[in-house]
């Protein structure tokens, strides 16, 4: 299935056609929660809450265990929307802020539609809630249309402002990050530990465009920073493995970051369907 | 040291310099700006790895660019004059081509040419040092080697040696014979070829057959005015056939107007008449001549044209003939003592000898002679056969016309028989003196035909001549369209005839009974005539058509088949091969008499060819061992070296094709060819070239860009 809806106008109709059509065949919701009905274990990691350590098997088996619980309704989904200008790249439908878009409305219309509580924060050069978590009915539209006036700019910035606003998620939920990423390791490292210490389950988004992946790029430029504004020359021929080297160890570490946190890391093509590769992310979750 | 260039015109071609330079400068990188999401992942370009690749292009570009114009200068053949040089010049060899055709004979505005040429090449020989080489080619009808190599010392006197010819000369062969010799060029010895001409258009047409060695140098030193008047005769046309007189063609060359000119004919070096003449500008006048009556024997005719003019040489020519000896012929009259135009005879010696008897007549083509039919047997027998006579021999008469005889002598007969039979020729007429009986009788043995019975045609219907062989000589006048009506005439009277076995009917009446009988007999021919020699059986004496058919009949009989006044004149152009053939075993010497008077053997070969180069104008002479003369032919100056026209030195060295001189000397033992005299570098150029096409190309392909 592959969808060419390339305007933000068509964000909800995107979201619906994609959200109906995942639903026809699933019995259950491809979401954890922390809700009373035990689901399974999985091992401590620091900044876990200590109230769902398992006591009993510590004792037993001297190991330090989580228990996790399958969270059936109304749990809440933060969806945290990377608008640094870095995201403002990649040409055609390889745009990744467009990609990044419909991922957005597409899990939002996905939890609306399980009776959920999505909501959106947006994180660039600030950060704001732009919308709280609730179960309205017309909180799919009112993301959608946020979506739609939101436009990318700034350098990515995870300060005081990012910190207040995941303060405000007492609730335990889980909490979608799509970014490139293209700012400070330890930044990201930071919020990566910062969500999960809070009891999150984090799912990451990680888009790159082909360009950035590919690289396929002669002769020399000038590159200029979209974020930072900084000029390097680039003889980009020459410059091509190493630069695909480079680019493939940056996101194998923000995956071992994640993996390290309990978060699924999914890595995401621009220039491939985000749907296709959503969706084939949710078949694989609801499996679980 | 400064270079010097071979081809110089092809350093042109380093303006294509800027093609690699333009290359270079589009190839050029250019930066393209670039907004990207990060910059994270790239490095500062090494400022060394920079530095290298514009070190890398500029590298190429140079490459390039030395490539280029070492190719370029390969090309253009860059040479250094030898060390040896630089510090004492080398021992030179020269080559100096005089010519000397007739045209150097001329005199200018500026004086003698021939003068200017010797001036000019003993200023050249002047500037030769002791150790150079020169050698003289003398250029006429060929090129003359007249003084191999030697020390300038030794060649100059041979100058005073040589004058201008009679002949044309081709430029060419000068410069043919002058680069076989620079060919034989020591090592290091530098080849100067100087041509010393007054350049006569018509000698350089085949410069270009001739490509000269690119290593020699070539001077041209031209002499004289380049377009003097000239005026010469061209053509002198003593025998142009049965419908023209004998003439001479003038003509003039030359920008400047023609001047008065007189204009002398001599015969036998005897003046005929001399008269102005107008003579056409730049183009030619045609003089009708008129021949005087002569005896039989060589002649010659000479016109001498008088005139101002640049060349005098060819302002006269000469031409040579000879007047066959005359038909000697011998008439038998029947009725001596009657009036002359009552004669038997009368009509046949007005038609062969209108002039005969009258005083101070000279003898024409026939010499007619009469007799009795009693004095015919000594008229045929030749003086030196009667006893006792101590005159010079009297040659019997070549051809015996006889009327109707009533009476023939046993003499007579004999003497006839015998006549014939050496050869002679006799021609019967018939007629009411001789009955058919009679004549057959006395003359069956003689005559070609029978005569069987007279005849008389009616009186208005006479009988005309029908048909008539005009292939022989009889009827040689009538070959041409209306050159006569043999019809007109009227026969009256005729004998039927019965013609003997082997005669021949070369002429018959329009019922086509025979009007001319011939036959053979011995070495002679015999002759019927089926009519009389006068009016009494026709008109035919009284038409025109008489006197031209009687000079045929006794050219008939006399064996003399040709009807020219004249032998045709025979004249070569000065400088060609003039050659005779004398015929096969003509083993007789003979000795050739040249116009200056100096007698030396004629070179004839066993197949009787005489064969030799005439060189001066004038008339020749051919004697035998008794000084008589058989042969005599004239020589005149060549009619293309009266136009003296000239071309510049300049155009005739862009007609000079040059020959690489790598086809023809051999490889020198390196690079620089150290035995030639001078440096060549083009080795050295197209090899490095080479070794820096080689480098490019590693670079370019073996760095990183």
């Amino acid at each position: 299935m592959k969808l060419e809806i390339p305007i933000v106008d068509d964000l909800p109709l995107l979201a619906h056609i994609v959200v109906e059509g995942f639903l026809d065949g699933l019995h259950r919701s491809p979401f954890l929660g922390y809700s009373t009905e035990f689901s399974s274990y999985r091992q401590y990691a620091p900044g876990d809450n200590l109230r769902h350590l398992d006591w009993k098997v510590w004792a037993r088996t001297d190991q330090l265990y989580i228990r996790q619980f399958e969270d059936d309704t109304n749990f809440r989904c933060h969806i945290l929307l990377d608008t640094s200008a870095s995201m403002d790249f990649g040409s055609g439908h390889g745009h990744k802020f467009s990609s990044a878009r419909i991922l957005a409305a597409v899990l939002a219309q996905l939890m609306v539609r399980q009776r959920d509580a999505p909501g959106l924060v947006l994180f660039g050069t600030d950060a704001r809630v732009a919308l709280p978590a609730r179960t309205s009915r017309d909180q799919a539209l009112e993301i959608f249309s946020l979506l739609s006036e939101t436009r990318p700019g700034g350098p990515t910035r995870m300060g005081p402002d990012l910190d207040g606003i995941l303060q405000t998620f007492v609730r335990r939920g889980v909490v979608v990050v799509i970014s490139d990423f293209f700012t400070d390791e330890t930044t990201t490292l930071d919020l990566l530990r910062r969500l999960h210490g809070m009891g999150q389950e984090v799912i990451v988004f990680h888009l790159l465009a082909p360009e950035e992946i590919d690289f396929n790029l002669k002769g020399e430029f000038i590159m200029e920073d979209l974020e930072s504004g900084s000029e390097i020359v680039v003889d980009a021929g020459t410059f091509r493995v190493e630069f695909q080297r480079r680019v493939e160890a940056f996101c194998e570490q923000i995956r071992s970051q994640c993996l390290g946190l309990e978060a699924d890391y999914v890595r995401l093509r621009t220039d491939e369907p985000v749907e296709t590769a959503l969706l084939r992310y949710l078949e694989r979750r609801a499996a679980l | 040291m400064p270079f010097v260039f071979t081809h110089a015109f092809l350093l042109a071609a380093l303006g294509g310099l800027a093609l690699p330079v333009a290359l270079h400068l589009l190839m050029k990188r250019r930066q393209v700006r670039m907004k990207f999401s990060t910059v994270r992942f790239f490095d500062p370009q090494d400022p060394e790895a920079k530095a290298k690749r514009r070190l890398r292009n500029l590298l190429l570009l140079f490459l390039r660019i030395a490539c280029f114009t070492l190719i370029v200068l390969a090309f253009a053949r860059p040479f250094l004059p030898s060390p040896v040089q630089a510090t004492r010049r080398s021992p030179r060899q020269l080559v100096l081509v005089l010519d000397r055709s007739l045209s150097l004979q001329a005199r200018d505005s500026t004086g003698p040419r021939w003068e200017q040429v010797l001036t000019l090449a003993r200023k050249t020989l002047a500037e030769l040092t002791p150790d150079d080489r020169v050698a003289i080619v003398a250029l006429g009808s060929k090129a003359e080697l007249v003084a191999p190599f030697g020390p300038p010392s030794v060649a100059s006197p041979q100058l005073a040696e040589l004058k201008p010819t009679h002949t044309t000369s081709d430029l060419a062969d000068g410069l043919r014979e002058a680069a076989r010799l620079t060919r034989a060029a020591a090592p290091g010895v530098s080849s100067t070829l100087v041509l010393v001409s007054d350049l006569q258009a018509n000698a350089a047409d085949a410069i270009a057959s001739v490509p000269l060695p690119a290593d020699v140098e070539v001077r041209i030193l031209a002499v004289g005015d380049r377009a003097p008047f000239n005026a010469s005769v061209v053509d002198l046309q003593l025998d142009p056939g049965e419908t023209n007189r004998p003439f001479v063609t003038l003509a003039t060359f030359g920008d400047e107007p023609a001047t008065n000119a007189a204009l002398e004919f001599l015969v036998d070096d005897r003046p005929v008449w001399k008269r102005p003449v107008a003579l056409a500008q730049g183009g030619s006048t045609r003089v009708d001549l008129d021949l005087p009556l002569l005896a039989p024997g060589w002649h010659q005719a000479e016109v001498r044209l008088d005139t101002r003019d640049a060349l005098a040489a060819d302002n006269r020519r000469s031409a040579t003939f000879s007047v066959p000896p005359p038909v000697r012929v011998l008439l038998v009259e029947g009725r001596p003592g009657v009036r002359s135009f009552r004669e038997q005879t009368f009509f046949l010696a007005a038609a062969l000898d209108p002039r005969a008897g009258e005083p101070g007549a000279v003898n024409g083509r026939f010499v007619v002679s009469r007799c009795t039919p009693a004095e015919l047997s000594l008229a045929l027998t030749p003086r030196s056969d009667i006893a006792g006579n101590s005159n010079a021999p009297v040659p019997p008469p070549d051809a015996v016309l006889v009327p109707a005889q009533r009476a023939w002598s046993t003499d007579a007969l004999t003497a006839m028989e015998r006549f014939i039979r050496s050869g002679g020729g006799a021609a019967f007429f018939v007629g009411d003196e001789a009955p058919a009986a009679s004549v057959n009788h006395a003359l069956g043995e003689l005559l070609p035909a029978q005569l069987l019975q007279s005849e008389a045609a009616e009186p208005e219907n006479p009988w005309r001549i029908g048909a008539a062989d005009r292939a022989t000589a009889v009827f040689d006048a009538f070959r041409s369209p209306n050159s006569g009506n043999l019809a007109v005439a009227e026969f009256t009277r005729r004998f039927s005839l019965q013609p003997a076995p082997g005669s021949t009917v070369l002429a018959r009446f329009d019922d086509g009974v025979p009007c001319l009988v011939q036959r053979t007999l011995g070495s002679g021919r015999v002759l019927l005539v089926n009519t009389t020699s006068d009016t009494a059986w026709s008109d035919w004496p009284k038409h025109k058509t008489f006197v031209p058919a009687i000079h045929g009949l006794a050219r008939q009989l006399a064996r003399r088949t040709d009807d020219r006044l004249l032998t045709e004149p025979v004249a070569f152009a000065a400088g060609t091969e003039a050659v005779f053939n004398l015929g096969n075993g003509s083993t007789q010497r003979l000795d050739l008499m040249l116009p200056d008077g100096i007698r030396t053997q004629a070179p004839v070969d066993a197949r009787g060819e005489l064969r030799f180069d005439t060189v001066q104008p004038g008339v020749h002479r051919l004697l035998n061992y008794s000084n008589a003369e058989s042969l005599r032919f004239a020589v005149h100056t060549p009619n293309a070296e009266s136009d003296l026209t000239g071309i510049t030195a300049k155009q005739v060295e862009r007609r000079i094709v040059r020959r690489d001189p790598g086809s023809v000397e051999p490889p020198g033992p390196d690079l620089f060819g150290t035995d030639s005299s001078r440096r060549e570098l083009w080795r050295l150029l197209l090899l490095t070239a080479i070794v820096l096409l080689l480098v490019e190309t590693l670079v370019a392909n073996r760095t990183a860009p």
